[in-house]
């Protein structure tokens, strides 16, 4: 009556339901953990505004103090930061940019208070940068063992660009 | 020499109308996996509404084998959203994160990505003299993600034979169970 293919078939199928019971908790275990985290983020500099076959460009340093501890709980595999300009110009109703990215893997380095950081340049697409308003926003994208992918910002901070060309202080 | 044949044939002691049922049985299996994916296409908006990661690119994201859940919803894109594009003249589809976007007033999008794992942006994959994506190249947004599930696909498309062996056992394991 229970042929041994039968008996992989029941169990395999048992196991697959409670495999997706077990995830369906496991995604929905996420709204009794926090998601919003205090970020303090501000312009450090900027160090090079200037442009380059009629395409503007800067260089930007800002400042970055957040705690991502809690953010760290048992279905996190790593949490993708960004922070990201946004601006308008005459060309575009909203520009995004990501300014810099961190990949963050471990608990223990999420406690993250840095200076003067600086890693891809703001490009604009054509001469909208100089007299522009910019705004920084941090952002984080949760890479979750299994389950919703999900995208979170906080902090904001707004500063103008100069309305004159700076060229790089080493020159 | 006809009664050989009934002795090697592992169907001849089967009831026809047995054979008929499970020839139904297997038409059903089929039919309910196509209605799946059909229903998961409407919901979510996407050609392609699951997709298996191919590369390493977005390590440590996301693995070779790991399943992900698209959507395409009407919504703008966003810096940070991992997507999944098609490019021109080629076949696999890539699963990148947004880097850039640059949306004009009559709502059109330039939108360049990079993958986690690489240290340059996609420039240099997109098509020759391509500098950047517009919405017509997005297949979806990833949204879900289950790791090692795609393992079976990744293995099929490294060894083709596999995917003929499967097919042939799966079939004939389906005909030939006899219900007790």
């Amino acid at each position: 009556m229970y042929s041994i293919t039968q008996r992989a078939n029941t169990i395999i199928c048992f196991g697959g339901m409670v495999l997706f019971g077990v995830l369906l908790l496991n995604v929905l275990s996420r709204a009794f953990f926090p998601n919003h985290v205090d970020v303090d983020i501000k312009l450090n500099s900027v160090t090079r505004l200037n442009k380059r076959n009629s395409i503007e460009y800067a260089e930007v340093h800002f400042d970055l103090q957040t705690d991502l501890r809690p953010l760290f709980n048992w279905n996190t595999k790593m949490l993708f930061l960004y922070v990201v300009a946004e601006y308008q110009t005459k060309q575009n109703v909203i520009s995004q940019e990501v300014l810099w990215d961190h990949i963050l893997m471990d608990k223990e380095k999420a406690n993250i208070d840095v200076k003067n950081i600086f890693k891809y340049y703001l490009v604009d697409q054509g001469l909208g940068l100089r007299n522009n308003t910019i705004n920084l926003t941090f952002n984080y994208n949760v890479i979750p063992i299994s389950g919703l992918l999900t995208r979170h910002k906080d902090g904001s901070h707004q500063f103008k660009l100069n309305d004159r060309y700076l060229l790089d202080k080493y020159y | 020499m006809s009664e050989l044949i009934g002795k090697l044939n592992p169907f001849s002691n089967i009831p026809k109308y047995q054979i008929a049922q499970q020839i139904i049985n297997f038409g059903l299996i089929v039919s309910t996996a196509l209605m799946i994916w059909k229903f998961l296409m409407i919901a979510s908006g996407s050609e392609s509404p699951i997709v298996v990661v191919l590369s390493g690119s977005m390590k440590p994201a996301f693995e070779r084998g790991d399943l992900l859940y698209l959507d395409m919803n009407e919504g703008p894109f966003r810096v940070g959203e991992i997507v999944v594009f098609k490019i021109e003249g080629k076949e696999i589809p890539i699963v990148h994160r947004i880097l850039q976007i640059h949306e004009k007033s009559n709502g059109l999008v330039d939108i360049l990505t990079k993958g986690d794992n690489n240290p340059v942006d996609d420039r240099g994959l997109y098509a020759e003299g391509q500098l950047w994506l517009n919405r017509n190249h997005i297949i979806g947004r990833a949204r879900g993600y289950l790791p090692y599930v795609g393992m079976v696909t990744i293995m099929m498309h490294d060894f083709p034979q596999l995917k003929i062996f499967l097919v042939v056992v799966l079939a004939l394991f389906v005909l030939s169970t006899r219900e007790q």
